[in-house]
């Protein structure tokens, strides 16, 4: 709230009650408290009447009278919309975004694209799959055999009568 | 502490822009339903304002038009997904004034850095004619008009868009705030300023 004395719209951050004063949208109260002030603050004053002199200036700025047939011009751009099919809506502002592009601008996205695709496919995860058994090399099974072989001949050895 | 004076004209106004809030968000309900004569009745009641604010910004009365057209389409189309979440003025407004900037910005870049203050000459040619003032008046009210033009075409685009919906559209700071998609403090802090660089320059009009 504001004191009369003490408390300055200008030097806290208050200037839109000033505004506010000067658009006629203050309330009566508000009103009443800044013009008290005002008669103490000279800035305040003289912002207010500049202010005021500005708000009476701009209602010089008319604008001008709008052409008779504008509802005529939306309505008929309506109809044209209603027109086209639901899927067309969806994509003509796709493809007017692709022909307002240079030509080598959708190249660049298409590069991009590809480019993330590719990243995705070869750091995916591999799918976990059942342990596969290492192949076994030929070499590897005839030593095996010989292996069993030998260990048949010591048993069959082990086994015969001592003295024989 | 002393009763509050009562603001008679003050409740009556907010009872009245709380009615129009209401009928405003009913009719677009009735539009998304399918209701024709309702977006009549929304582009009868809002079809000034939004013509006379884009003029404002873009200072060129069929580029106006143009964005106004493209205002009204763009609401239309959104019919089906309109939900009354927020004043419907106030989302009107931000599409006019996304419009507004975008076209200003593309004009700016079409042109290298020309100003608009000198790129909107030609949309203005006011001819301000009236039989019961004199030519001497005439011209003195053209030339008022010119100054008070181009100072608010030489506000940078913001200020501008806000400046024009505080003086012309009445809009609350919050309402201002929506529509530029800022804080209500920032809203009061381009205003400020936007109206201390309009008192400098048409100090001399005073």
């Amino acid at each position: 709230m504001l004191d009369a004395k003490t408390t300055c719209p200008l030097q806290t951050d208050n200037a839109d009650v000033l505004l506010d004063y000067c658009s006629r949208s203050l309330d009566p109260a508000r009103r009443g408290m800044l013009e008290r002030h005002m008669a103490y603050c000279s800035e305040c004053r003289e912002m207010a009447a500049g202010q005021a002199e500005i708000w009476s200036a701009m209602d010089m700025f008319d604008a001008e009278p709008v052409s008779a047939d504008f509802d005529r011009r939306l309505y008929s751009r309506i109809a044209d919309i209603e027109k086209v099919p639901a899927w067309e809506r969806v994509w003509a502002p796709i493809r007017a975004y692709l022909q307002g592009q240079p030509a080598w601008k959708p190249v660049i996205s298409a590069a991009a694209a590809s480019a993330v695709l590719a990243i995705v496919i070869l750091v995916r995860p591999e799918a976990p799959t059942a342990p596969v058994a290492a192949p076994i090399e030929i070499q590897e099974v005839v030593e095996a055999e010989k292996a069993l072989e030998d260990m048949d001949m010591l048993r069959q050895l082990d086994a015969e009568p001592e003295g024989n | 502490m002393s009763p509050q004076p009562f603001d008679r004209d003050g409740v009556l106004k907010d009872m009245m822009a709380v009615a129009t809030l209401e009928r405003d968000a009913e009719l677009m309900l009735r539009v998304r339903e399918g209701d024709t004569e309702s977006f009549a009745l929304l582009l009868e009641r809002h079809r000034m304002p939004v013509i006379h604010f884009l003029f404002r910004m873009v200072q060129n009365q069929p580029v106006a038009e143009e964005l106004a057209q493209e205002v009204f389409l763009r609401v239309y189309r959104s019919r089906a997904n309109y939900e009354p979440t927020a004043k419907f003025t106030t989302w009107l407004f931000r599409i006019a004034t996304h419009l507004a900037l975008n076209w200003i910005r593309d004009k700016r870049h079409e042109r290298g850095q020309e100003s608009l203050d000198v790129e909107v000459q030609e949309g203005v040619s006011r001819q301000i004619a009236d039989r019961a003032i004199s030519a001497e008046q005439t011209m003195v009210r053209e030339s008022r008009f010119d100054e008070i033009r181009r100072a608010i075409a030489g506000l940078p685009e913001k200020q501008r868009a806000a400046v024009l919906m505080h003086k012309y559209d009445e809009m609350e700071y919050s309402q201002i705030a929506t529509v530029l998609e800022c804080s209500e403090s920032a809203v009061k802090s381009l205003l400020f300023r936007a109206y201390e660089t309009l008192r400098a320059r048409l100090a001399h009009m005073a």
